[in-house]
């Protein structure tokens, strides 16, 4: 199988697209070995090691250094004596984590300043300390990344830091130095003063905010999203919610509130045309998740007519909701196709208390089928999530281990990681070295050299994992086609373990016809899966569409048969890996207009997830495939897979 | 954090209050009709025999 390659752009906290712009790019991977790793994108320097990685303190004054997925926690020396420029970017918050310690040595003579860019990461317990000289300024910039610790930023005392923070998600407030945060932010669960975090158009979710005069008299003018906030107004003295649900009443519930605890409310605002008291700020409950919205939501039938965008991502993708029952369309519901151990409720997948994340789960969930309103690309995932990455718990259907123990076998090239199967330390001896599994040295990982096929074991109860991706992709799963079989089905026997879409007639908006299929009324636009009953019954102008047996295999299907000739020259239902980031694919023939995605050596095909795609667009073979198609289709179907024990 | 000695969290972390809320998608119209091709071959020519002058 061919080695997951690093993606084909990265760009820096000032949007330049560093493998163009940058003379030295140095890469980085929490599970490559230590010995092996020369910064190239086939052998990244190891970061997860409490020692220097190999060769950074030679890395270049101005260079990037971009990191895989996973949680990295080197300790960096980035000795320089002249002005320093170093990019620090990776694959996106929450899949690349950055616990680095970062010694990044300033300038010796005067007017050089030293500059850090951080891009698409989570911060969590970093610490960049910088030796500075008198009079030298240092800049740190951060955009899009994921705070969910204060990075502890420290200079000498003769010199300051100037810290700018933008279209960040924040979960603690920075320190240190002089902090800017710049327009569009989102925080989540702080507490903090209304007008004391500088900037504009931010969002605060699940923030305990304390209101006073000065808050409504200053920052009126602002644009604020508060969504299921606790507030502290005036002369109150807990912080509790505002009464209401919808937009429109929490408004006059914080006016209210405003006023009973001894507050003057400013005039009202009048902005594009309406008028309301506190125009700019918006109060919501469950309309945004993890600072993103969506289309349709309040927030975002507030953000239109006002011509902004709030919080840290522009995106406002089509929600597939999360729910209990089981005739929302385009939904993820707990059916046979989910796994025990997910708990469902409104917007909220959780894991059960009874899963140990000690042990290996793979958990799923898995939506209906989802119209896309016609033939589109895809061009963005987003799926707000807090799961525990620090834990090993991803939303990942491509396993970082491969499943079984090496069984002390070892080939040569491939990475192994060493655990143990109790929870004490083990450890094993290989081609002449010791590696353990703690995490406190992390010297756990080792790569197969030629000619020596085993190792063994040297103390406790040793568990070696050979790696699958090095570069800790997260992956989820979908399958989407362009057509489905043209058959109006109003009456007859329904085929087993197959999907089912409800179409109405003549209007897919109409919300009274319906299918009834095992009790449950289906209307326009839902689906359901056929498992022990074959019938249904219809009311009104309504009918069915058989969309694709659950497990479909092509294979199954006799050459002549109508399942055959419907599917032979189609994209098929089948299965595919792809980084919610980047939602690109191949098409057979390289051609942008074929009906089929191209398959890869497996005989998958080749979205982002599959380890051939920055390959094949980067032309390691000599031969590029273009990097420009999107993964198209009119309908679509989403799994989650959910994992446990993934490198940490 | 989770410098754990056998490589893996520690028993019996609590991870029900950690959840996915949901998976919002995209979209963007199709590519259309967008066809690599050759359109025509486009040739010149001139009187055989003739020599040109250029006036200026």
């Amino acid at each position: 199988m061919a080695q997951f390659n690093f993606k084909n752009r990265y760009f820096s906290a000032s949007g330049a697209d560093l493998l163009r712009t940058m003379n030295y790019v140095y890469f980085f991977s929490p599970l490559s070995d230590y010995d092996s790793g020369d910064g190239s994108r086939l052998a990244p320097y190891r970061s997860n090691w409490y020692y220097a990685p190999r060769g950074t303190t030679g890395l270049q004054a101005t260079s990037a250094l971009i990191f895989s997925g996973g949680v990295h926690k080197g300790s960096f020396n980035l000795g320089s004596t002249v002005s320093t420029y170093r990019h620090f970017t990776g694959n996106g918050m929450g899949v690349t984590i950055l616990s680095l310690s970062i010694d990044q040595q300033a300038p010796i003579s005067g007017g050089n300043n030293s500059t850090a860019y951080y891009r698409d990461v989570t911060i969590n317990d970093l610490n960049h300390y910088i030796s500075g000289y008198n009079g030298i300024n240092h800049y740190i910039y951060f955009y899009n990344c994921e705070f969910l610790t204060t990075p502890a930023i420290t200079t000498t005392a003769l010199s300051t830091v100037y810290s700018y923070v933008t279209r960040s998600k924040i979960k603690e407030l920075l320190s240190g130095g002089t902090i800017t945060y710049q327009n569009n932010n989102s925080f989540i669960g702080i507490n903090t003063t209304i007008g004391s975090i500088a900037g504009n158009l931010h969002t605060f979710e699940r923030c305990n905010l304390i209101v006073n005069q000065a808050s409504l008299d200053s920052y009126k003018n602002n644009y604020y999203a508060f969504d299921n906030c606790n507030f502290r107004i005036g002369t109150e003295t807990e912080y509790t919610p505002l009464i209401g649900t919808t937009a429109e009443v929490l408004r006059e519930t914080f006016v209210n509130r405003c006023i009973a605890a001894g507050l003057t409310v400013p005039a009202d605002i009048t902005d594009y045309g309406i008028t309301l008291p506190l125009g700019r700020w918006i109060f919501t409950t469950n309309q945004i998740f993890e600072g993103i919205t969506w289309y349709g939501s309040e927030i975002n039938l507030f953000e239109i007519p006002r011509f902004i965008s709030f919080g840290y991502s522009t995106i406002r993708g089509t929600k597939i909701p999360i729910v209990v029952g089981n005739n929302t369309p385009a939904s993820i519901f707990p059916n046979s196709q989910s796994s025990v151990g997910l708990i469902y409720g409104t917007d909220s997948l959780s894991i059960a208390s009874n899963i140990d994340i000690t042990q290996r789960h793979k958990l799923f969930a898995e939506s209906k089928i989802i119209w896309l309103g016609g033939k589109k690309k895809l061009t963005k995932l987003d799926i707000p999530n807090n799961l525990p990455a620090l834990y090993g718990v991803l939303i990942d259907s491509l396993p970082n281990l491969v499943d079984k123990e090496a069984n002390n076998i070892v080939e040569a090239g491939e990475m192994y990681m060493v655990r143990s199967l109790n929870e004490n330390a083990a450890s094993i001896i290989y081609n002449g070295n010791t590696y353990s599994s703690e995490l406190s040295t992390r010297n756990n990982i080792f790569k197969g050299v030629a000619g020596v096929n085993s190792y063994t074991f040297a103390s406790g109860s040793p568990a070696v994992y050979k790696i699958n991706d090095i570069l800790n992709y997260q992956s989820i799963q979908l399958r989407i086609v362009n057509k489905i079989p043209p058959d109006i089905i109003t009456s007859g026997t329904l085929w087993r373990d197959n999907w089912y879409l409800v179409e109405h007639d003549s209007d897919q908006n109409n919300t009274t016809d319906y299918i009834t299929y095992n009790g449950v009324n289906y209307k326009a636009g839902d689906s359901f899966l056929v498992e022990d009953v074959f019938t249904f019954t219809k009311s009104g102008n309504i009918h069915l569409r058989r969309c694709w047996d659950k497990n479909f295999n092509f294979d199954w299907y006799d050459e002549g048969s109508e399942e055959y000739s419907f599917w032979v020259n189609e994209q098929k239902p089948e299965w595919c890996d792809v980084l919610p980031e980047d939602t690109r694919c191949l098409m057979k023939n390289n051609h942008p207009l074929s009906a089929e995605m191209m398959r890869g050596e497996d005989g998958k095909y080749i979205t982002t997830g599959h380890p051939e795609y920055y390959n094949r667009i980067l032309g390691t073979s000599g031969v590029q495939s273009p990097d420009d198609i999107f993964i198209g289709g009119t309908y679509m179907q989403i799994r989650l897979l959910i994992t446990t024990v993934n490198p940490m | 954090m989770a410098d754990f000695d056998n490589g893996l969290p520690p028993a019996g972390t609590d991870v029900t209050d950690n959840s996915v809320n949901a998976v919002n998608y995209s979209t963007g119209e199709a590519d259309t009709g967008i066809e690599n091709r050759i359109a025509s071959v486009n040739i010149s020519s001139g009187e055989t025999g003739q020599n040109f002058v250029t006036m200026l």
